[in-house]
C-alpha cells in the first residue's frame, strides 16, 4: 500500500494495582500502519485496546518497546500531527457548537480567515451548520459525537487514533456518523487507527482489522477486509464480502470465548 | 382553569385565615390564659404591622420607639451594603483561592484534610469572635460575611477545580494546547461553573453573616433594630424590620438565583443546586 | 523523596506552624498592639488546651458538660421533632396534588428565608428559654427533611410504581412498599445535614440571652473579653457537631445500607 507511517515494536505494558498482582495488559505487541490506511483494532473488552492506543498517542508509556511515527521515535510524546477521538465526551459544554470546531484552529493560531474557511468547511460537511450557535447540552447525543468528530478532522491530522468514539451510541446513530466519517474520509484519507469492540463496526470502516486476545494482550491475527471503496455503510452489510468477513472474523474471536 | 383558580382561592383564603386569627383572636378576652402565644404584646398584630409602615412611609418625624421614620431605610442600607460588600469580596477571593489550590496537585493534597475540618466548622460560631477583635462597624460586618462566604465558594470551587475530566484535558492539549490556554479554555470555565452554581448560597451566607454579626454585636442595620425591638419587647417594630429583612433577603437570592441562571446558560437546568435551607 | 511522604510530612509541617504560628506571635509586641495577633483576642494555644482541660475532666469540670448538653439537648429535641413533621408532610405534599397545591408555595416562600435570621422572631413568641432552642432546631430540621422526603416521594421512576402495580399491588402496597421506604431512605440521607444546621440554629438562639448552653458561653465570653473561653467554646461546637454528624451518618449508613453509595470498601 505505502510506507508504513505508525509503527509498533514490542509494546509491553503491565499494571499492578496496589497489592493485587501485576497483570499483563501487553505483551510485546507489534503491527505497522501504512499512508492512508484505515487500521481497526478489535478485541474483547479489557484486552488493552485503548491502553494500546493511548500508548500510540504518546499519552502513556509502555514498560518496553518504541512507537515509532514516519521513522521517528515518538514514545511517550504526542506528536502534532496526530489527533484522538476519545471515548468520553470531550465538547466543551460553555461554548457553542462553532467555537468548539474552530478551538483546535484557535489553539494553533492559525490566522482568523483560514480558520473561518476551515470551520464552515467542517460545519457543513458534518451537517451541523444550522447547529453552530447552539450549546451542546442542546444536542443529542450523536450530535455532540459529531461535534467532537470535527473537532479532531478541523486540524488536518495526518494520523488520527479513535477510542471507540460512538460506542455510547444507538445503532441508528452510529450508522449515520460511520457514513459520514467514511465520506469525508474519501477526500482527506489520513491514516486511521481505529479501536473497537463492534465488529461490525470495525468491518464496515476497515482497510485490514487487527485482532486482539484477551489478557494478556497480544496481537492474535490481521484480518484484510476485501469490501471494495467506497462502501455504502448500509448496502454493504449485505455483501458477500462482508459477510464472509465477518464469519471469519467471529471465528477466531470466538477462540476467545474457551 | 377551574381547578387553578380553586387553587388560588384557596391559597388566599388561607392566607386570609392566618391574618384573621393573627389580628383577631388575640382580641378575645381572656385567651391569653389558655393560649399565651395569643397575646399581641408578644406578636403583635397585622393592622398594627400594616400601619407601622404606612407611618415610615409617609411621616418624617420622630414616631417610633426603636424605628423612626427614615430609619428603616437607613438601616435597610447598612444591612445591603454590607451584604453585598461582603458577597463581592468573598466571591471573587474564594474563586482566587479554589482555582489556584486546586490547580497545584501537591498543596491541594497537604492541605486537604484541613479544609475538610474547616469546612466542617460552625462559620456562625465565630462571629462573636469578630466582633470581639474588629468591633461593630461596617468593615467588621464585611468581615464576617466575606468569612462565611469565602469558604463556601471556596470549597464549591475547589472541588469543581479537582473534579475535571482528564480525557477533555488530555485532548485539548492534543488539539494543541499550550498550558495557558488550557487554563482559559478550559479550567477557568469549567471551575467557574462550579462559582456560579453556588451563587444564591453565597448570597444568602453574607447575608446570615451580616444579620447575625448585627444581632450579636450591631450598631446599624436590620438585625441591630431587631435585637434592640427584641430587648425592648416592640414587637410591632420587630415585625416591620424583620418582614423588610426577609423581603431584602429573598430578593438579593432571587438576584443571584437569575444572575447563577444566565451566567450557566450552557449547563442544562437539572445540573443546577437543588431545595437548599 | 515519595510523592507520598512530601505530603504527609507536608500536612505535620501545617500543623506545627499553625500552632507555633499562634503561640508566638501574639507574644511579640509589635504585632500584639498593631494587629489582632493579640492573646486578649486570639487566645494561645496552650491557653486554650488548658482551660479545655480544665472545664473537661480538670478543676471545673463539668461547666462544659452542662453548657455543651444544653445545646445538644435542645438540637436534639427538635431535631426528633422537626424530623417527624418534615417527614410526614414530605411524603403528605408529594402524593397529594391538592395538598401540594396549597401548601408547597407557602413553605418554598418560607424556605428562601434563611431560618437564622427568624430567630428573634422565635425568641420574642416563645420567650428566652429552652422552649425557643427547640422551636429553632425544629424549624431549620423542618425544611431539610421536608424537601428531602418529598423527593424522595416524587422523584421516583415511573416504571418502579408501574411494574410493582403490574405484579398485583395495590395503591396501599405500593405506598407501603415503594413509596414510603423511598421517602424514609431520602429523609434518612438528609439527617446529618439537618442536625448539623439545628446545632448551629439553637446556638444562634442562645447568643439572644440564653442561661446555658454553647451560645450562651460564646456571647459571655465575648462580653467579657474573654479569648480563651471563646476559643473553648468553639472549639467544642466544632468537635460535638462533627461528631453528631458523623454519628448520623453512621447511623444513615446502617438504615441505608442497601444504597449504593453507602456499600463502602
Amino acid at each position: 500500500m505505502g510506507t508504513a507511517v505508525v509503527e509498533v515494536r514490542d509494546i509491553t505494558r503491565r499494571f499492578a494495582h496496589g497489592d493485587a498482582e501485576a497483570f499483563t495488559a501487553l505483551d510485546r505487541v507489534s503491527f505497522e500502519v501504512s499512508q492512508g490506511e484505515f487500521l481497526a483494532i478489535v478485541g474483547p473488552s479489557g484486552c488493552g485496546k485503548s491502553t494500546l492506543l493511548n500508548i500510540v498517542a504518546g499519552l502513556k508509556r509502555p514498560d518496553s518497546g518504541a512507537v515509532l511515527i514516519g521513522g521517528r521515535e515518538t514514545t511517550g510524546t504526542t506528536p502534532r500531527e496526530m489527533g484522538y477521538l476519545f471515548q468520553e465526551d470531550t465538547v466543551l459544554p460553555w461554548y457553542s457548537v462553532e467555537r468548539n470546531i474552530a478551538l483546535g484552529l484557535e489553539y494553533r493560531g492559525m490566522a482568523p480567515a483560514e480558520a473561518r474557511t476551515r470551520a464552515e468547511w467542517a460545519l457543513e460537511v458534518s451537517g451541523l451548520t444550522e447547529f453552530r450557535r447552539s450549546y451542546p447540552h442542546q444536542l443529542s447525543g450523536g450530535m455532540r459525537r459529531r461535534v467532537a468528530l470535527m473537532m479532531t478532522l478541523v486540524v488536518d491530522p495526518k494520523i488520527l487514533l479513535m477510542d471507540e468514539p460512538f460506542g455510547a451510541l444507538d445503532t441508528h446513530t452510529k450508522t449515520r456518523l460511520h457514513a459520514s466519517l467514511l465520506e469525508i474520509w474519501e477526500k482527506t484519507r489520513q491514516t486511521i487507527v481505529f479501536v473497537t469492540h463492534d465488529l461490525m463496526e470495525a468491518i464496515t470502516l476497515s482497510d485490514r482489522i487487527i485482532i486482539m486476545s484477551g489478557r494478556p494482550g497480544r496481537v492474535k491475527a490481521a484480518y484484510p477486509i476485501r469490501i471494495p471503496r467506497p462502501r455504502d455503510v448500509i448496502k454493504v452489510k449485505d455483501s458477500e464480502e462482508y459477510l464472509d468477513d465477518f464469519r471469519e472474523i467471529w471465528r477466531i474471536l470466538g477462540e476467545e470465548f474457551v | 382553569m377551574g381547578r387553578r383558580a380553586a387553587l388560588i382561592a384557596a391559597r388566599l383564603a388561607l392566607i386570609a385565615a392566618v391574618l384573621l386569627i393573627w389580628e383577631y383572636v388575640p382580641r378575645i378576652p381572656g385567651i391569653t390564659r389558655w393560649a399565651p402565644i395569643f397575646d399581641p404584646f408578644f406578636i403583635s398584630a397585622p393592622s398594627r404591622i400594616a400601619a407601622k409602615f404606612w407611618e415610615l412611609a409617609t411621616t418624617s418625624g420622630d414616631q417610633g420607639v426603636v424605628l423612626k421614620s427614615g430609619n428603616l431605610f437607613v438601616q435597610l442600607w447598612a444591612t445591603l451594603w454590607a451584604t453585598l460588600l461582603g458577597f463581592v469580596v468573598g466571591v471573587s477571593t474564594g474563586f482566587v483561592a479554589g482555582l489556584v489550590l486546586s490547580q497545584t496537585r501537591t498543596l491541594a493534597d497537604i492541605f486537604h484534610p484541613y479544609l475538610v475540618a474547616v469546612n466542617a466548622l460552625p462559620r456562625i460560631a465565630l462571629v462573636p469572635l469578630i466582633i470581639m477583635i474588629f468591633g461593630t462597624g461596617l468593615g467588621a460586618k464585611v468581615v464576617l460575611a466575606w468569612l462565611i462566604v469565602f469558604f463556601i465558594v471556596f470549597f464549591n470551587t475547589y472541588a469543581g477545580g479537582r473534579a475535571i475530566e482528564p480525557a477533555v484535558l488530555d485532548a485539548c492539549r492534543i488539539l494543541g494546547a499550550s498550558r495557558r490556554q488550557l487554563l482559559r479554555t478550559v479550567v477557568i470555565p469549567h471551575v467557574a461553573g462550579w462559582t456560579f452554581a453556588i451563587l444564591p448560597l453565597a448570597m444568602s451566607a453574607s447575608i446570615i453573616g451580616v444579620v447575625i454579626g448585627e444581632f450579636v454585636g450591631g450598631a446599624q442595620g436590620l438585625g441591630y433594630i431587631i435585637t434592640v425591638a427584641l430587648g425592648q419587647l416592640e414587637a410591632t417594630d420587630l415585625f416591620v424590620a424583620l418582614i423588610t429583612l426577609c423581603l431584602v433577603a429573598a430578593a438579593l437570592i432571587g438576584m443571584a438565583a437569575r444572575l447563577e441562571r444566565r451566567l450557566l446558560h450552557w449547563r442544562p437546568e437539572h445540573l443546577s443546586h437543588e431545595g437548599q435551607v | 523523596m515519595p510523592r507520598h511522604a512530601v505530603v504527609q510530612s507536608g500536612r505535620l509541617l501545617v500543623l506545627v506552624a499553625f500552632l507555633a504560628a499562634w503561640e508566638i506571635l501574639p507574644r511579640i509586641p509589635t504585632l500584639r498592639d498593631h494587629t489582632f495577633l493579640d492573646p486578649n483576642f486570639v487566645s494561645l494555644p496552650s491557653l486554650v488546651a488548658m482551660r479545655l482541660w480544665e472545664t473537661t475532666f480538670g478543676a471545673k469540670a463539668g461547666y462544659l458538660w452542662l453548657h455543651a448538653g444544653a445545646s445538644l439537648g435542645a438540637a436534639l429535641v427538635g431535631f426528633v421533632c422537626g424530623a417527624l413533621l418534615g417527614f410526614v408532610m414530605g411524603l403528605a405534599l408529594s402524593q397529594s396534588a391538592t395538598a401540594r397545591g396549597l401548601l408547597k408555595p407557602f413553605i418554598d416562600a418560607f424556605s428562601a428565608v434563611p431560618p437564622v435570621l427568624l430567630v428573634p422572631l422565635i425568641t420574642l413568641v416563645f420567650g428566652l428559654g429552652t422552649t425557643s432552642k427547640i422551636a429553632t432546631s425544629i424549624y431549620i430540621v423542618f425544611f431539610v427533611v421536608f424537601y428531602n422526603s418529598y423527593k424522595g416521594g416524587s422523584a421516583l421512576p415511573e416504571s418502579l410504581t408501574a411494574s410493582c402495580r403490574l405484579l398485583g399491588a395495590s395503591r396501599w402496597a405500593v405506598m407501603k412498599t415503594v413509596i414510603v421506604p423511598s421517602s424514609l431512605a431520602w429523609a434518612f440521607a438528609s439527617f446529618p445535614t439537618a442536625i448539623g444546621y439545628a446545632l448551629i440554629g439553637v446556638v444562634v438562639a442562645e447568643f439572644f440571652g440564653s442561661p446555658v448552653g454553647l451560645g450562651s458561653i460564646i456571647i459571655t465570653s465575648m462580653n467579657t473579653g474573654s479569648a480563651t473561653d471563646l476559643m473553648v467554646s468553639i472549639f467544642t461546637l466544632a468537635v460535638m457537631g462533627s461528631g453528631l454528624v458523623a454519628v448520623m451518618r453512621l447511623a444513615e449508613g446502617r438504615a441505608l445500607h442497601w444504597r449504593p453509595e453507602n456499600r463502602a470498601a
